[in-house]
């Protein structure tokens, strides 16, 4: 493949300083400072009253709906499968009433807002969020042994100090992922193929704790703890850019 | 008062937790199809760790108060890894922080005065979260299970903290008395009762401060 040898080349050397360098941190740029200034921060008790969110949050966080697509992207690198498997994961599950076909599925993974569609930000319930987490982990437990198989390739590499672009699923997988990040991101065109793969590894990781029994609970309690994301610039504007799943 | 033994053992690819320990005979007989669960067991709980790293095998083993602190721990570290934030972390006799990207040092308190670190990869990381989930699971009773009271009391964090302070107090309380009487008293004896207690819980600072940082 001929990705996979331009890779291998160019990053073997690189590899081990590069996992020793991974930053411990998310893989959404944490804000750094509070966008509202404190003293603008007024409470009127007619808006509380008035105010649904007042009650607690009703619809997902950006930080959410980015990271549910990116899971879906994990999945979709690994084993090929497309929007047919979440739906038949959705009938599985009986989540029919919130991701019961394709325009549902679409709307849902380009709420993402790193995405390269147009128009104003989508809204997601909470409870649709919670079903494509539902979903996510079932498609993980289906793919266990394979997210497992990779992973286990992966840290076999690294302690050999090889390069994991060249380790077979690893290998495959990290090509898989990047390309369509690149493809449907309005970001994929600036990040770096190091920031790129980490960011893949790290989804992979998840894949493998959601795959468990007790996997769309912890995913579910992860999206919750998951700090707001600081969106690149380009997401802000809109794109006329065609949907690309 | 007669009781029965309860064992179960948990399996994943590189890890295997048993537990054991005492429950109270039923007073009606239990036919031979049932068995008792976990949740019955009341005393002499113990289990032990087996941590596969290619052809070695740790063991690690300790009572209710060794599980509960790692559940805790792996439990609360692996949450800090799935919401994007990892850290170290700790609780009583375990401790787990990040070595690398896919690699995590886990720490624990082996016996009176010995502490075992296992370095983990992910996969092993995910094993053992599994079998402790499903331990955590089915021992609901953990927190409350009877444990026999440790001789080395003085190395719990709460006596270390009171001790010092006792310490302290009773050293301010001796200058104190000192200054308001002549001759100068000898060496003082609490100084001693401070310095010893801070050697002894020496390894429980180190097993908590290390991964903190």
């Amino acid at each position: 493949m001929e990705w996979n040898s331009i890779l291998a080349f160019e990053l073997l050397p690189k590899a081990k300083r590069w996992v020793a360098s991974l930053p411990w941190r998310g893989d959404h740029r944490v804000l750094s400072e509070l966008k509202v200034p404190i003293n603008s921060v007024t409470v009127e008790p007619r808006q509380i009253q008035l105010d649904p969110q007042a009650l607690g949050p009703t619809t997902a966080t950006a930080a959410i709906k980015a990271h549910l697509d990116l899971l879906l992207l994990g999945l979709e690198s690994l084993s090929g499968e497309s929007s047919e498997a979440v739906l038949a994961a959705a009938k599985a599950l009986n989540l029919e009433e919130y991701i019961g076909d394709r325009v549902a599925l679409w709307r849902l993974r380009n709420a993402n807002p790193l995405r390269r569609t147009s128009g104003e930000p989508k809204k997601v319930e909470i409870a649709e969020a919670r079903a494509l987490a539902r979903v996510i982990a079932y498609l993980a437990a289906q793919q266990q042994a394979r997210i497992r198989s990779t992973l286990e390739q992966l840290e076999a590499a690294l302690k050999q100090e090889l390069s994991p672009f060249r380790q077979p699923l690893v290998g495959d997988y990290l090509g898989e992922f990047i390309s369509h990040y690149r493809s449907r991101m309005v970001d994929g065109d600036v990040r770096d193929e190091d920031s790129l793969a980490e960011l893949a590894l790290r989804i992979l990781i998840e894949l493998l704790f959601y795959s468990s029994p007790r996997g769309a609970e912890r995913l579910w309690k992860a999206l919750l703890n998951r700090p707001e994301m600081d969106l690149p610039a380009s997401s802000k504007v809109g794109s006329d850019a065609l949907p690309s799943s | 008062m007669p009781s029965l033994t309860l064992s179960q053992t948990y399996h994943q690819p590189t890890s295997t937790l048993t537990v054991r320990g005492e429950a109270p005979l039923p007073s009606r007989p239990v036919d031979g199809s049932a068995r008792l669960p976990l949740q019955a067991i009341e005393s002499n709980f113990e289990c032990q760790l087996e941590i596969r790293q290619g052809e070695t095998t740790k063991t690690l083993q300790g009572d209710s108060v060794w599980l509960k602190n790692l559940i805790t721990v792996i439990d609360r570290y692996v949450e800090s890894q799935l919401s994007g934030t990892p850290k170290g972390t700790f609780s009583g006799t375990a401790a787990i922080r990040p070595l690398d990207f896919i690699s995590h040092r886990l720490t624990v308190r082996q016996g009176e005065d010995r502490i075992a670190q296992v370095d983990l990869s992910m996969t092993q990381l995910y094993d053992l979260l599994e079998n402790l989930s499903q331990a955590a699971e089915d021992l609901p009773q953990l927190d409350k299970l009877a444990t026999l009271p440790t001789p080395a009391w003085y190395r719990q964090p709460t006596a270390i903290a009171a001790l010092l302070a006792g310490g302290i107090a009773l050293v301010a309380g001796v200058g104190l008395w000192v200054s308001r009487r002549d001759p100068p008293p000898p060496p003082s004896p609490p100084q001693e009762q401070l310095t010893a207690p801070e050697a002894a819980g020496d390894l429980q600072q180190r097993l908590e401060s290390t991964p903190a940082q």
